[in-house]
């Protein structure tokens, strides 16, 4: 035993020397990076974003260069996936706006809507706002609701009164939707094709019958996940497995 | 030696014979093989043994009909033989010496060939017309037009004898532009002694382009129905009628000959000449429907272009205005209609038509040159010149003022359309390494509570804060509350009385300071004199209370000016010791 507490020692200095050297960080990778990225070095940029991703960092403008870093090395399903993984933080930005649609206009496969066209309608404004406003408006007029009875408890004013019925409403509405796009994130996968062409089988094996056939950049529901398969959905009529390697969870 | 010789020359002539024997078992037969063009052969396939698939792709001359199968069961000398038919109608598709091939027939997995069969098909036409029992025919009104000429195409159908199941395939209309003439005719005529019902299609057909066009075959495919020859019931049973006796039909095809059309390109306008792109027969027409009218104010200018020919194609005649004039076209209405004669119809072009400035205008006559194929000339039609007088507008003193856009003109401006694709830059900004904290779902929860929370220490702040209320200004407001109540019209006398009761009741304590509901008028004049009111207003208000209390038990009922009185009483009693 007393032959190992030199060996320990110095196994403990060499961690704790060699980490700061080995370790680089952040932000010079990210530098690093986007000297890669505009030099034309694309596949450099890809690893060392994603290194920076990888260790934890979720930041709109690092997954807007991943995307971009990416489309540039004609990985479309990638591109997407890290597109639609900024828009999932800032869904308004208008650089990743314009880059995801032009992604988008690259992909082969239809888009699909798998909501109805009814719910589009009655449930407007889920659709036509993002997650992040459908909160903070709910926030907002929570607040207001709340000022407006404090001012009616305060002056007995009706004016209030009247005020109050409608931001109440609102409140409840704006509310309800926010908590709905929770569960929504929470429970409801999505994911993106990642290989250029993908079968979609009835059954895990490759002699399994192709049902039908994705392309990369396609954005699919993800319904159950095996150890090796996900069960995807693209259309109401249109389910079957994908091994997990051909897609990439938003 | 000689016995294994003779053993081996049976064997090879036995395993010789052996495929004769299959080709035995698998045969075509047709019902004949010299037809006339249009007429139908019937052929089987008959499969001996066990039944089999027959491939009739191989048939490239006819049109095949498949026409069901059958099986029939023979047993002879105890021997049980069974043979499958599969039947076929064949129509030739052109004349000449058609062959139809060695058909392929699989059996158990083994496939067995039929024998080819030849088929002599002689034309229809070398049948004489009055001979046979139907027949085709198609024409064309011009076989030499214009580009842009309408034409006619028709196709006759003419049956002596009962069809059925008719089903016709149109040319092909390649280098025309054609259009079914909904009304078909059918007429009755004697062709050398012999009905024929004689049915005409019609397509109005406009050559696009010049050149040697033609129009291929048209082709009806009818059964025609023939009685079955059994023979009739001597005793003229119901059953004898034509309704019960079954009947043959037999499918024939029908194609007319292809028709070559050369198609002269239009002659060149002559000089000077706007030559508006109509082939036919058109007359123009233009009319106002104001001659006098003020700057500013509109008149419609109506133009009609009418005739047989490509009417659709027509545009409005150019109309050639001073620039005082502002012009706004409305959408040309059309209506146009197929006839045996072509494309007849009119378009109308409705203009409003603003002057700007008064005065005496003429607006020159409208002009339209077409092209007439039936005088292989361009013919130009023109308008009356139009007189237009206006006068100084009433509304504006300068009509020069007025200054409409035309709306006609177009801006200059252009869609912006990409000329380049790529997508835009990455972002260089070092923030983009700092983790971005969506709103999580606890801390959503904790903002939506926190104001309601906030609420809730106001009102327990608000509770804890506030004053015990000052007797007399209760009692104020209750007198002011009941004596407002009082004062409502349409009250009831006991509503009434009881609210002047207590508006003044509620007074009185409340100068007194104290509270209360009830009173007497005696404790009533104690309490004002105690709180230091004159003798007189306590002796005053005493009894006005006494009135009242009289008033409310004795159920005397009071008149409108008595109510009156008693209101006015108490508001000058209460203001009085308040």
């Amino acid at each position: 035993m007393k032959h190992l507490h030199p060996i320990a020692f110095m196994c403990f200095l060499l961690i704790f020397i060699a980490q700061p050297a080995v370790a680089e960080d952040p932000a010079r990778q990210f530098i690093n990076g986007t000297e890669a990225y505009n030099a034309g070095d694309y596949q450099t940029a890809i690893e060392l974003f994603t290194r920076i991703a990888d260790g934890g960092v979720r930041n709109t403008k690092l997954y807007y260069n991943l995307g971009n870093a990416h489309l540039k090395q004609d990985d479309l399903g990638r591109a997407i996936l890290w597109y639609e993984r900024a828009r999932r933080l800032k869904p308004g930005d208008p650089d990743l706006t314009f880059n995801y649609e032009y992604a988008l206009s690259l992909t082969q496969d239809e888009k699909t809507e798998t909501t109805s066209p009814l719910s589009r309608i009655l449930f407007f404004w889920k659709y036509a706002y993002s997650k992040q406003s459908i909160q903070w408006a709910a926030l907002v007029v929570n607040a207001l609701f709340w000022i407006v009875l404090i001012a009616y408890v305060a002056s007995g004013k009706r004016l209030f009164k009247r005020l109050g019925a409608p931001l109440l409403f609102l409140t409840l509405l704006l509310t309800a939707t926010a908590a709905y796009n929770y569960y929504e994130t929470a429970r409801i996968r999505h994911g993106v094709i990642l290989p250029e062409q993908v079968s979609v089988r009835s059954g895990f094996s490759d002699s399994a019958t192709e049902l039908f056939v994705l392309h990369a950049g396609t954005r699919v529901v993800v319904q159950k996940q095996s150890d090796t398969h996900f069960r995807v959905k693209y259309a109401d009529d249109k389910i079957g497995w994908i091994p997990l390697t051909d897609i990439g969870l938003i | 030696m000689v016995r294994w010789i003779t053993f081996t020359l049976i064997s090879l002539a036995l395993l010789c014979s052996a495929p004769s024997a299959v080709a035995e078992a698998v045969r075509a037969i047709v019902d004949r093989t010299h037809v006339s063009a249009g007429e139908s052969i019937h052929l089987a396939v008959a499969i001996q043994g066990p039944d089999g698939d027959v491939d009739t792709s191989g048939i490239r001359d006819f049109k095949v009909l498949p026409r069901g199968s059958g099986t029939s069961i023979q047993i002879i000398n105890g021997r049980t033989t069974r043979e499958t038919r599969h039947n076929f109608m064949l129509i030739p598709l052109r004349n000449g010496r058609l062959s139809i091939p060695g058909l392929p027939v699989s059996i158990d997995g083994k496939t067995y060939h039929t024998a080819a069969i030849a088929v002599t098909v002689t034309a229809a036409s070398d049948t004489p017309q009055d001979q046979r029992e139907v027949f085709v025919q198609n024409e064309v009104s011009d076989e030499n037009p214009y580009v842009g000429q309408a034409i006619t195409y028709t196709f006759k159908l003419s049956q002596a004898v009962q069809i059925t199941n008719a089903r016709f395939q149109p040319p092909d209309f390649e280098g025309f532009e054609a259009d079914e003439i909904e009304d078909q005719q059918s007429f009755r005529s004697i062709i050398s002694g012999r009905e024929y019902l004689t049915t005409k299609v019609t397509y109005v057909v406009v050559p696009l382009s010049a050149g040697e066009h033609t129009l291929g075959p048209a082709q009806l495919q009818c059964g025609i129905v023939r009685s079955n020859n059994r023979r009739r019931d001597p005793l003229g049973s119901i059953f004898d009628d034509s309704f019960f006796r079954p009947r043959n039909v037999e499918t024939k095809l029908f194609n007319t000959e292809p028709l070559t059309l050369r198609v002269r390109p239009l002659p060149p306008a002559p000089d000077k000449v706007r030559f508006s792109g109509l082939v036919g027969n058109f007359e123009v027409s233009a009319q106002m429907d104001i001659a006098r009218l003020k700057a500013g104010d509109s008149a419609t200018l109506t133009v009609v272009v009418e005739g047989i020919g490509n009417i659709m194609d027509a545009q409005a005649p150019e109309l050639i205005l001073p620039d005082t004039f502002k012009i706004y076209d409305d959408n040309p209405a059309e209506d146009i209609s197929i006839t045996p004669a072509g494309y007849k119809g009119r378009k109308v072009f409705r203009s409003a038509v603003v002057p700007v400035m008064p005065g005496e205008f003429t607006i020159a006559p409208l002009t339209l040159t077409y092209f007439d194929p039936s005088k292989a000339r361009y013919i130009t039609r023109t308008t009356q010149a139009i007189d237009l007088m206006v006068a100084p507008s009433d509304r504006i003193d300068g009509v020069a003022a007025f200054t409409a856009p035309n709306f006609s003109l177009k801006s200059g401006k252009t869609k912006v359309e990409f000329t380049g694709r790529d997508i835009l830059p990455i972002k260089t900004e070092i923030d983009a390494i700092t983790t971005h904290h969506p709103l999580s779902a606890p801390a959503f929860s904790l903002w939506m509570v926190l104001p309601a929370i906030l609420f809730g220490g106001f009102r327990m702040a608000l509770r804890w804060g506030r004053k015990p209320a000052d007797t007399r200004e209760v009692m104020i407001k209750k007198s002011a509350l009941s004596f407002k109540r009082a004062g409502k019209p349409h009250l009831s006398e006991a509503d009434f009385v009881s609210g002047l009761y207590k508006a003044l009741a509620y007074a009185i304590f409340a100068k007194a300071g104290t509270s209360g509901e009830l009173l007497t008028y005696t404790e009533a004049g104690s309490l004002l004199e105690t709180a230091g009111v004159s003798t007189e207003t306590a002796r005053t208000a005493s009894q006005l209370l006494e009135t009242i209390e009289s008033a409310k038990y004795s159920g005397r009922p009071l008149n409108p000016e008595g109510r009156k009185q008693l209101l006015a009483d108490v508001r000058r009693v209460v203001r009085r010791i308040s």
